[in-house]
């Protein structure tokens, strides 16, 4: 249990080191990117300051930066800056789930030497120092072309075109106003189709009656049938269908 | 439960200082050899045999009497010759005439000590080398339908000669398998002898006092410590490779068994004990290979005839792996 607290414990130790370098890292992103948009004149996005912009993506590469180094965690790493636990903390955590006096011997040996142990022994001093020189000399660097505005190039415009420059792009297209319209508005009002001039109307009428002497008896006393002739207009279309049909038959034969 | 922890560690530490100590009492008779010395006591430590091989005269008794000695063992020497029979070494039963009749009574041969060392076993037949080998192996003898447990700790040093090979049954792979370790004795250096020569002419007897720095039961338990000793992981599997690379090599005609690789991580752990620490190291590994892989390996004749050894072998394997 203990030592599963010293491999944390060493983990940690090993995320403090990478934050630190994460951080030298992405200081030196953000200083190199800003003096480049300052030299050249030029503008990250539309719309928004570069500080802004160089914040945003100075965030994302810290986050990727430190994603990258904790994943390579090792704890063979402990052993190469410290060759005193050279294949102790190996073996320690390979047999963690050991429980005998040799293996309390080793974790009581590993506690005792390990007590030494913290970030500074894995810090790659020479590097945190070139990193550190790099961040002055870029500051210098800024603050002085800031001072002397001094640019290399006057107007470098813009490298990433921003959100204004989006929406003109969409508007560009549509510059007459449109508004959405019902169908009355552009059909008119429905009108309902004409009855056609003639119709055709039947009408049949039955009547009988049964007698009570005669039951049998069917005597049909009136039978009406109304026809209305079709109108002048079917006449017409019915003949020239019948011309049609007439000129196809002569056609076929 | 710390206290618990302390005082576990503190029995490790005691067990640790009493190693040292039999390494200091055993110096005070015998003068270098500080090697041969350490790889006996791990083959002890290791509940293994050791086949030491050696030329006369270099102090093998001496050394196993005193390692005996310092370890508070029963030590027993068997002079192997070509007349010597099974019996000689393992017992026999004899007739003993008590006022109330005659019985048959087993009488105990030699093998039964805590420490034999069998000189020159190559000179012995077969027959009498496999009761010695059982006797290793199965840590009891059998006299007609009786099977005599040995007791504990039981360890033997066999010996050889490298050069003499006239008249000698050499042991066959299968047999010198069974050795955990093969050791090479080596004459000493001009200032050893010296050293040497000063100190067994100036008196007539020269026999320091020794102290006993282990009893049997703190032996037996030390043997215990020793399988306990932690080991990473990826060390393990570098023993393995080693072992499993005589297999592959292509200088040798056969390689070594799953055997090597079990008494190569043994006496890696127990080498880890004598030399102070509570972890295998890869460096126990390496010193190890040799001893535990040397006789459990056969030169081809390709090799041989380029001059090579089973050490030279050895140590390509150990580089290439």
């Amino acid at each position: 249990m203990r030592v599963e607290k010293l491999l944390k414990r060493l983990k940690r130790e090993f995320v403090k080191v990478n934050i630190l370098q994460a951080s030298l890292d992405s200081i030196i992103f953000f200083l190199i990117s800003n003096l480049i948009l300052f030299l050249f004149s030029l503008q990250l996005i539309e719309g928004f300051s570069n500080i802004e912009a160089l914040t945003g993506a100075t965030l994302i590469f810290f986050i990727l930066d430190l994603g990258y180094r904790t994943k390579n965690y090792r704890l063979e790493i402990y052993e190469e800056k410290n060759p005193e636990l050279h294949e102790v903390l190996r073996t320690a955590r390979d047999n963690i789930s050991s429980n005998n006096i040799v293996s309390q011997a080793l974790f009581d040996d590993l506690l005792e030497r390990s007590r030494a142990i913290t970030s500074e022994s894995i810090v790659p001093s020479k590097i945190i120092i070139q990193k550190s020189i790099a961040v002055g000399l870029l500051s210098f660097l800024t603050v002085t072309s800031g001072i002397a505005d001094f640019h290399i190039q006057g107007n470098g415009g813009e490298i990433l075109p921003g959100t204004d420059s989006i929406q003109d792009f969409i508007s560009d297209d549509t510059d007459e106003e449109f508004e959405l319209r019902n169908d009355t508005d552009i059909f008119g009002e429905p009108q309902d189709i004409g009855e056609p001039g003639s119709t055709v109307d039947f009408n049949i009428t039955g009547e009988g009656e049964s007698t009570e002497s005669d039951p049998l008896h069917r005597d049909l006393q009136e039978e009406d049938i109304v026809m209305d002739a079709s109108g002048p207009q079917t006449v017409e279309d019915i003949e020239l269908a019948k011309e049609y049909m007439l000129a196809i038959r002569e056609l076929e034969d | 439960m710390k206290i618990g922890s302390r005082d576990e560690a503190g029995k490790y530490e005691k067990a640790n200082e009493k190693l040292t100590q039999v390494m200091e009492e055993t110096s005070k008779v015998i003068v270098g050899q500080e090697e041969i010395q350490k790889n006996i006591l791990i083959s002890i430590l290791c509940d293994g045999n050791v086949l030491l091989e050696s030329y006369p005269g270099l102090g093998k008794t001496k050394m196993a009497r005193t390692l005996s000695q310092v370890l508070g063992l029963d030590f027993s020497r068997i002079q192997n010759t070509p007349d010597l029979m099974p019996t000689d070494i393992t017992g026999t039963q004899i007739i003993n005439d008590e006022d109330d009749g005659k019985e048959f009574k087993f009488q105990e041969g030699p093998i039964f000590a805590n420490m034999v060392l069998a000189d020159e076993i190559n000179r012995a037949t077969p027959k009498t080398q496999a009761a010695l080998l059982e006797a290793m192996e199965e840590k009891q003898v059998t006299a007609g339908n009786t099977s005599y447990s040995l007791e504990k700790p039981f360890f033997v040093i066999a010996t050889q000669n490298p050069i003499d090979q006239e008249g000698t049954y050499p042991l066959p792979e299968a047999q010198t398998d069974r050795f955990l370790m093969k050791l090479r004795l080596d004459y000493p250096d001009e200032r050893d002898e010296k050293e040497i020569v000063d100190r067994f002419t100036s008196e007539l007897n020269f026999s320091p006092e020794l102290e006993t720095v282990l009893s049997k039961p703190s032996l037996i338990k030390l043997q215990e410590f020793t399988r306990k000793v932690p080991i990473a992981d990826d060390i393990r599997e570098r023993a393995v490779k080693v072992v499993a690379e005589t297999r592959e090599n292509d200088k040798l005609d056969f390689g070594a068994s799953p055997r090597a690789s079990m008494a190569l991580v043994l006496t890696s752990k127990a080498r880890a004990l004598i030399e102070g620490r509570n972890y295998v190291s890869a460096s126990d590994i390496d010193a190890m290979a040799k001893p535990v892989l040397r006789h459990r390996i056969g030169l081809n004749f390709k090799a041989e005839k380029e001059g090579m050894t089973s050490d030279d072998v050895i140590e390509e394997i150990l580089e290439k792996v």
